[in-house]
């Protein structure tokens, strides 16, 4: 960040129930002008939730919304000056693609030769030139998204608030459009508060990402401090994959796990300390058995393309290492971890949750992918 | 199988159709039969304009089936909005209960309960006269708002929630996020629903029946009203008309709806069936209105009536049919009266005394011409409910025959003035009975099985019985009407049906052989089908008589004193007669030369063929509610 | 949560709530009301004879038709004629009433008779449901799997009828019915004898039929037309006969649409009274009837009590059916809407 920019947004000791579920529990966030900041979660998480109090469709029971220094709770949706993108886009189907665009300018009684000007930029902005007169029913969801983006950015909005705007794309589309919402952010410098299940795109278009679980935020940091320096096993699982192991802190930039002792950069840990340790599978490398820190057996092997998938059953406990190297099933072979691979974290409410790959399968990944689309 | 299917297309669109077809072919017969055709004629798409009492009901069931739906619309839409918005799942479930309740309840408990309501109201409150159109309306209004309900709020639940929170997320306030976004979107459901309760008003029949009084009716209950006159080609005609009018809205529909969907939403062409529909409305609204403003001549009228009342409303209440009323070039009487006088006359109908007791009683300040039967008279009188009449101001008291004068139920000639007389008798087809009948055990005979009627009203069909069995009418002994019951049941068998109005299109067709029924009603059957005839049971036959009276109630006594004195005038006691075909006790009447049923052998038999007569005297309650009892067992055998 | 927005949930559903209150609750609580109150008339009699004794009789106001009689109903009472008899000073004399609790029109409708019509209208509704049922169902198939632009036209082609009045339409079968009615006309034409047929019970089971049968097509055909195309081909596919896709797929499925058509035909023909009047030649008299008769024929004097109590029976018998039927099916699809 190159000047102290100042919070356009802030959440202050946000709680919101509804009945008697705790859906956002005292929850502090502060967004930076022109900032381009991920919520992160699975689905219940609350990131919805707290995109919908920014955007004012949700009262919380208590806290502070504050816009510009200013108190907002009570200021209703249609007054605040950001605007969304849905989910499911929600074009109104009773009016054609200018229209829609336009929408948002009519209300505020803008003149109409402004309004055609300005939605003719839009139209360009969004690479949907041509398309005035077209039913939005008739668009393919591409090409609805860019609509939805046209008619939030038309209003010039200091908050885009955009939720899970990809979701319903498909694979490839969806990375064109990371792409071109990352452009249009940078076009018009406006602040964009994104929210996602999906971690790979949190982590390649965000400047701040806000790992959120259960009501509560877990981390909140650059992409890559969350990815490299996890707070705790939920945020180590959730970004990437992870192996985490119980280990104990013997002493300052000394780990011991499965009875060895690793040489690593944590400090500042009580000796003997019980602490999770994460290590990317991506960290460790197989050498021979005999040179090994730790030693195992091959029990499953993955081709993925750009590498293999191993696991290796380590004194009961299934590590996930992946590398270019081919190996068999069945193999006995070391492991090797370099210091700078390992992470130390403080034992927390995650832990002993995550981390093993002993259930692993594609099949229950996919599942759980699944049942995330499925929004709160 | 493709045969099969056939079949059943064909079979079901047969069946649905084949009545339509027959109501679409008759409305061209040149005769009055809706079951021989006779030849094609357009006549009773010719006089159909000129009805003006078809006409005013038309208009009365299109003015009912737009306000009702219009405003069943607007509240159900707002509670069909209310009940998604409500996040208490008890209160939003009672509110859909409730809404239930008239879908599933028969429309004849439904019915029925808003006219306790209404009559219950009615007494407590004492509401004015004319609320007939605003009880309808009622009724009409909550038996729709539940199909509106049930058509506007699955389109709500259908309607992205997101798009009320993109409107105001994009600056609308609630309201206009409603009118711009959510409105378009429900808007289909709200059409159909409009539709729906626009057609469920216009047709219901039931619900009306038991919420309408009488001087607001609309086209189905004339349709069911039409006892004493059957027009029924016209009532053919006039559906036809819309069934054709509907069948070219439906092809048009269909014909724009395919041409333009392929191009553009079908918004549009939905836009112009709309308006197709409300321009056949429209006509249709514009024709009846015309048929209202046809003025009729009073020419040959001779009388001079001061204009004094001028303004004043007259409140008359008579038997439905019961008045000449401008059909057929005939005198209107109404009409002319008020441009003789000046007086407004509202003038609303029922279809039997009891009726009209029950509405004199439950809502008492309203008539001021009441036209009973003569023990109805006793009842009324009897309870204090009639006005004794100022002979003084009605000079054409001179024109009633004596023998009308001093009747049992008004002894000393105070309270009533004769109108109208008639006589039950049997009527028999000569082709189809093997000797001319005497007695009323024709009715009885096994020969005829299968080809009698019997009246199906209780105290008409009793009376038979007691004839036969040698009874008075009026016993109080339970044990006759207990026997006369007996007798009633033995007939079953040998029945073809109770009928009242039915009995018309029976005789004339030829599809009975006997029947009982009323003298001047036989006349007009005669009229269509010479092979009938009648005769006067050795037995003896009740006689009636209809008479003028003024209820204890009534507000403008001076003016309805004129109004009696104006239906003596022979003229219009000749048109009268003329248009109702009884026997009328008017001597101008009866002696008058242009007068048609002049020394009619049934309707004023000569001395020697006088049949023995018994008037039907008012009974106590209980020996009502009893006879009442045995007919639900005799019917319900 | 947002207090504005209740306040305008509950301005929004109040008229409706209040309307529902004094329009359909408040009108049945009336039914229930005039079933079980009588209104009794008496006549207060009160007099003294010449040697000063004084008497108070109520005669009930049922067994005379006027005040005079219930005087000399009163001295009869009283044991006094003649002489004495003329001597009387009425002291009071007056009709009065009053509402009574009562069960006697309760009572009244289980007698044989109109147990006998429930019975009746119940057997004929029954068999007007079933045959409605029968005729509706391949009726609905075959136009659901028609094209869709013939689907659109048929329906429009079944609901015109409905346009029409019922009385209208029930007149003209009278004339095909007729005993020299279209179709007798046509069986002498042929050589054939004439058949009875108005006046018997096929005839109001045809009428209820007719006049119902829309009710019975559209929420089957609605159900219908949503089971995806593919259903169909999976169920070949996956190797069903006719017979078997039937009983697996398509039955199951159409459940909420025939369920709710079966409602909608029957309640109608259970309650009817202009069908059952005019097809039978009122020779055959059902629930419907009854009410029907005894509020118009004696409505002041109980009819319109015991035809209050007899509509309340079958609103309940109603009621109950559709709550069986409703256990069939816990989905309440096929709604009829245009």
């Amino acid at each position: 960040m190159k000047n102290e920019k100042k919070n356009v947004v802030e959440l202050r000791n946000i709680t919101v129930k509804f009945d008697d579920d705790v859906i956002l529990d005292d929850m502090n966030l502060s967004i930076k002008d022109g900032e381009f900041v991920t919520l992160l979660g699975q689905s219940g998480c609350g990131k919805t939730t707290t995109l919908r109090i920014i955007a004012g469709f949700v009262q919380p029971n208590s806290g502070d919304v504050l816009f510009e220094g200013n108190r907002i709770n009570d200021v209703p949706a249609h007054k605040r000056s950001v605007n969304t993108i849905f989910q499911k886009y929600a074009l109104f189907p009773n009016y054609n693609v200018y229209d829609n665009i336009a929408f948002g300018l009519r209300i505020s009684k803008v003149p109409e030769p402004v309004i055609k000007e300005r939605v003719a930029e839009m139209l360009k902005l969004v690479n949907l030139e041509g398309f005035e007169k077209r039913s939005v029913d008739k668009l393919s969801g591409g090409q609805q998204q860019r609509v939805a983006i046209a008619r939030a950015v038309i209003n010039r909005p200091k908050v885009l608030l955009l939720d899970e705007p990809l979701a319903a794309l498909d694979a490839k589309l969806r990375k064109d459009m990371q792409n071109e919402l990352k452009n249009i952010q940078r076009q018009l410098g406006i602040t964009f508060v994104f929210v996602t299940h999906d971690q790979e795109e949190a982590l390649s278009m965000s400047d701040t990402v806000v790992v959120m679980n259960e009501g509560k935020i877990q981390q909140i940091g650059s992409p890559i401090d969350i990815y490299n320096e996890p707070q705790n096993a939920f945020v180590a699982d959730f970004i990437g994959e992870s192996n985490i192991l119980d280990g104990i802190m013997k002493e300052d930039f000394k780990v011991c796990l499965d009875g060895y002792d690793f040489k690593c950069l944590d400090s500042g840990f009580g000796k003997n300390e019980p602490v999770d340790v994460v290590i990317r599978p991506e960290d460790v490398d197989i050498v021979p058995e005999e040179q090994g820190m730790l030693t195992g057996e091959i029990t499953s092997v993955t081709f993925r393309g750009v590498h293999f998938e191993i696991i290796i059953d380590v004194q009961d406990f299934k590590w996930m290492i992946q590398t270019t190297d081919e190996h068999k099933v069945g193999e006995k072979v070391g492991l090797y971890i370099e210091p700078d691979a390992i992470h130390v974290m403080k034992k927390s409410k995650y832990s002993g949750q995550f981390g093993d790959y002993s259930s692993y399968s594609d099949e229950l990944d996919e599942l759980s992918v699944v049942e995330e689309s499925e929004d709160e | 199988m493709k045969i099969v299917k056939r079949l059943i297309t064909f079979l079901v669109y047969a069946f649905l159709y084949a009545p339509l077809i027959i109501m679409v072919l008759f409305s061209f017969n040149s005769g009055r039969s809706t079951m021989v055709f006779e030849g094609f004629s357009l006549k009773w798409y010719e006089t159909l304009f000129s009805n003006n009492v078809l006409m005013e009901c038309l208009q009365n069931s299109l003015i009912l089936a737009v306000t009702s739906s219009v405003i069943a619309t607007i509240l159900g839409t707002l509670a069909a909005v209310g009940v998604y918005r409500l996040k208490n799942k008890y209160i939003s479930g009672t509110i859909m209960t409730v809404n239930n309740i008239p879908m599933m309840n028969p429309d004849i408990v439904t019915g029925v309960s808003l006219m306790l309501l209404f009559v219950f109201v009615g007494t407590f409150l004492g509401l004015a006269e004319k609320t007939n159109f605003w009880t309808l309306l009622i009724a009409h209004i909550t038996f729709n708002i539940p199909y509106v309900l049930l058509n506007v709020l699955p389109k709500l639940k259908q309607t992205d929630k997101n798009l009320v929170e993109a409107a105001m997320d994009l600056g609308c306030t609630p309201n206009q996020a409603f009118f711009k976004v959510v409105l378009p979107q429900i808007n289909p459901g709200i059409m159909s629903g409009l539709l729906m309760a626009f057609t469920l008003s216009f047709d219901d029949f039931v619900i009306s029946y038991y919420t309408s009084g009488t001087d607001f009716r609309t086209l189905p209950l004339y349709v069911y009203d039409i006892v004493k006159k059957p027009v029924k080609p016209n009532i053919y005609a006039l559906y036809s008309i819309i069934f054709i009018l509907i069948l070219l809205v439906l092809i048009i529909n269909n014909f724009v709806l395919n041409g333009t969907s392929k191009k553009e939403s079908s918004g549009r062409a939905k836009k112009v069936v709309s308006a197709i529909l409300a321009v056949v409305i429209l006509v249709v609204g514009v024709f009846a209105f015309k048929g209202c403003e046809t003025t009729h001549s009073i020419d040959g009228l001779q009388a001079e009536y001061s204009r004094e009342f001028e303004g004043t409303t007259l409140n008359v209440y008579n038997w439905g049919e019961y008045i000449s009323d401008g059909s057929d070039e005939s005198l209107d009487v109404i009409a002319a009266f008020e441009q003789l006088t000046g007086i407004n006359v509202n003038y609303i109908t029922y279809e039997s005394n009891e009726v009209m007791y029950s509405k004199l009683k439950s809502n008492s300040d309203s008539y001021d011409i009441i036209i009973p039967s003569d023990y109805m008279i006793q009842r009324l009188k009897n309870e204090g409910m009639l006005q004794k009449l100022d002979f003084s101001q009605i000079s054409n008291y001179k024109n009633i025959d004596e023998q009308y004068k001093n009747l049992y139920f008004d002894e000393n000639n105070e309270y009533s003035v004769p109108y109208s007389v008639g006589m039950v008798g049997l009527i028999y087809n000569t082709t189809m009975v093997e000797e001319v009948p005497t007695s009323w055990t024709a009715l009885w005979d096994e020969r005829y099985s299968g080809d009698i009627l019997t009246f199906n009203n209780s105290r008409d069909a009793f009376a038979i019985a007691q004839k036969v069995l040698g009874q008075s009418f009026n016993t109080e002994n339970k044990a006759d009407w207990d026997a006369a019951a007996e007798l009633l049941k033995k007939q079953t068998p040998v029945l073809q049906g109770r009928v009242m109005d039915q009995v018309f299109e029976k005789m004339e067709g030829g599809n009975a052989a006997l029947a009982p029924y009323y003298v001047g009603d036989f006349l007009i059957m005669q009229e269509e089908n010479e092979d009938l005839d009648f005769v006067f049971p050795e037995e003896g036959v009740n006689v009636f008589v209809d008479s003028i009276c003024v209820p204890s109630c009534a507000k403008n006594y001076d003016a309805a004193m004129m109004f009696i004195n104006f239906m003596l005038e022979p003229e219009v006691a000749l048109a009268n007669a003329e248009y109702i075909g009884y026997a009328s006790p008017n001597t101008e009447v009866v002696n008058h030369p242009d007068y048609s049923y002049k020394d009619n052998e049934y309707l004023y038999p000569a001395e020697e063929d006088m049949p023995n007569v018994e008037y039907f005297y008012d009974l106590t309650p209980e020996i009502r509610n009893y006879y009442e009892k045995l007919w639900v067992e005799i019917t319900s055998k | 949560m947002n207090k504005g927005r209740s306040v305008k949930t509950t301005l929004l559903n109040a008229p409706y709530v209040v309307w529902s209150v004094i329009f359909i609750i408040i009108p049945l609580l009336m039914v229930a009301y005039y079933t079980f109150t009588a209104n009794v008339e008496y006549y207060d009699i009160s007099f003294s004879t010449a040697d000063g004794t004084s008497y108070s009789y109520e005669i009930d106001g049922a067994t005379v038709n006027n005040i005079e009689e219930a005087k000399e109903k009163a001295l009869e009472q009283a044991g006094l004629s003649g002489e004495t008899a003329a001597n009387v000073t009425f002291s009071e004399a007056a009709s009065q009433s009053r509402t009574e609790f009562t069960l006697e029109y309760f009572r009244e409708i289980f007698s044989k008779d109109i147990g006998r019509a429930f019975g009746r209208s119940f057997l004929y509704s029954i068999i007007a449901t079933a045959l409605s049922l029968v005729l509706a169902y391949p009726f609905a198939y075959v136009l659901s799997r028609s094209s869709v632009k013939s689907q659109k036209m048929q329906m429009m082609l079944i609901m015109l009828p409905m346009w029409m009045s019922m009385l209208v339409r029930t007149y003209s079968w009278m004339n095909i019915l007729e005993k020299n009615g279209l179709i007798n006309n046509f069986l002498e034409l042929i050589g054939l004898e004439p058949v009875e047929m108005l006046g018997t019970p096929a005839a109001v089971i045809l009428g209820m039929v007719y006049n119902y049968l829309p009710y019975m097509i559209l929420p089957i055909y609605t159900v219908m037309s949503k089971i995806e195309p593919s259903l169909h081909e999976a169920a070949e596919d996956l190797g069903c006969n006719w017979l078997q896709k039937f009983r697996r797929l398509i039955l199951p499925l159409s459940v909420p649409g025939i369920i709710s058509g079966v409602i909608m035909v029957f309640v109608p023909s259970i309650s009817t009274f202009y069908i059952s009047q005019k097809m039978s030649n009122g020779k055959i008299v059902l629930i419907g009837d009854l009410i029907e008769a005894r509020i118009k024929n004696n409505y002041a004097d109980g009819g319109v009590n015991v035809g209050a109590a007899m509509s309340l029976v079958l609103m309940v018998i109603i009621f109950i059916c559709t709550i069986i039927m409703n256990k069939f099916s816990d989905d309440d699809g096929g709604n009829i809407a245009i």
